[in-house]
């Protein structure tokens, strides 16, 4: 019986001090997520959360969150805050401003550097290519020649995508870390998202749902696109990969037939 | 918004945006080359890459868009009977002709207008992205005229 009585003992210290050790790695992903700006504090659903300055916050679902850090303003969708029209140097030694309000389209502006490890992400993305929603559009802002070498923003600047240098830009949107993403509606001049990410997929989420808001929505044909046919010629592509003939198929260049 | 290169300033309206850098390059007698301003001013998203007058923009414009080209010329030009004409001019409705396009792109229609200013010798190239739109369109290429100065070199 004391035997008995002495394992049972035995055993409940074990399980205590197991679930000792759940409790605490519990509390320390709760900290952890608490650190990056995430509650799961049901009574703080909406509550925005605060990151440390520096801290690269990250999009971690595919419904993104949009956090700010101390002194940077909430995103227009709760404050309405104003876009500016970007002025700035090009690569090239050139003066370019841009105009991202009072236009009919949305402009998403990236906010890189040509140090961080994940802002080179960006730029090799970007070079290559992205598809834009609705299609925004895409505008690199670095910081100015004062701050970020021109040969090296050109170096990694592709001629295609327009690239920027200006440090008044970044002051103006409170860009906190790099890489980091703001979104303007054109037609209201507000910026609609905005936020840090490390991937373009998690960008893209941002994008999506930030333009649908707007009501940028993915099925709506801009006037540009109607008049350029560029609709068109989106329709017809995928129609044709839809019946399976893809760009180079023979079918595509055949004679047209005779009429019997 | 404002927007300086050099020896040219520009106040542009909200929508307009701009780029001046040193695109327009020009040969002397002796066959060296010469880079002067080249500025291009839109009121719809000027692509990064264009020439001189305008190529790589104007098959995007649309009915609506306009594209003023300004390229400086060398200054031996200064004097010549072809910039004649003194300080920036205002243009009228009838200025503007499909035929007077670089390159003829249907419904679009351009002018280009020789001058000089400050002891420089420039040449104005503008584009209507649709030719019966011009008239309602010309107040507006006016006001974007008469925000640029151009400064003595």
């Amino acid at each position: 019986m004391g035997l008995l009585v002495a394992l049972l003992t035995i055993v409940v210290g074990i399980l205590a001090v197991f679930v000792v050790g759940l409790l605490r790695s519990h509390a320390d992903i709760l900290r952890a997520l608490h650190d990056t700006g995430v509650s799961l504090d049901p009574a703080n659903a909406t509550a925005r959360t605060t990151a440390h300055p520096g801290d690269a916050t990250t999009f971690s679902t595919s419904a993104p969150t949009i956090r700010t850090v101390e002194g940077v303003p909430e995103p227009a969708g709760a404050s309405g805050q104003r876009a500016h029209d970007i002025t700035g140097t090009t690569p090239n030694g050139g003066t370019r401003s841009v105009a991202v309000t009072g236009t009919d389209s949305a402009t998403l502006v990236a906010f890189l550097t040509t140090g961080c490890a994940t802002c080179a992400n960006f730029w090799h993305a970007f070079a290559e290519g992205v598809q834009l929603p609705a299609d925004a559009r895409l505008v690199i802002v670095a910081k100015g020649p004062e701050a970020e070498s021109p040969a090296d923003v050109s170096a990694l600047a592709a001629d295609h995508v327009l690239t920027i240098q200006s440090s008044q830009a970044w002051d103006d949107y409170g860009v906190p870390v790099a890489p980091y993403f703001v979104l303007v509606d054109g037609r209201r001049g507000v910026v609609v998202g905005e936020g840090a990410a490390n991937t373009w997929e998690s960008v893209r989420n941002l994008l999506d749902r930030a333009l649908a808001d707007a009501g940028y929505s993915g099925s709506q044909v801009r006037r540009r696109d109607l008049l350029l046919g560029k609709a068109r010629t989106e329709r017809v592509d995928r129609d044709l990969r839809a019946a399976g003939i893809e760009p180079g198929d023979p079918r595509l260049y055949h004679a047209p037939e005779e009429p019997s | 918004m404002m927007l300086r290169g050099p020896g040219v300033t520009l106040d542009l309206p909200p929508g307009w945006e701009a780029e001046i850098d040193g695109g327009a390059g020009d040969s002397t007698p002796d066959g060296e080359s010469v880079t002067t301003p080249r500025v291009h001013i839109a009121n719809f998203p000027l692509p990064p890459v264009r020439g001189d007058f305008g190529s790589g923009a104007v098959e995007r414009m649309i009915d609506g868009d306009v594209l003023l080209c300004l390229l400086e010329e060398s200054t031996s030009a200064v004097g010549s009977r072809l910039h004649d004409l003194a300080g920036l001019p205002q243009l009228r409705a009838d200025d503007f002709s499909p035929n007077a396009m670089q390159r003829p792109l249907q419904g679009q229609s351009g002018t280009q207008k020789f001058f000089h200013v400050e002891g420089r010798a420039f040449v104005l190239y503008v584009v209507m992205g649709s030719h019966r739109s011009r008239l309602a369109l010309l107040d507006d290429v006016n006001a974007v005229i008469a925000g640029i100065t151009i400064q003595r070199d």
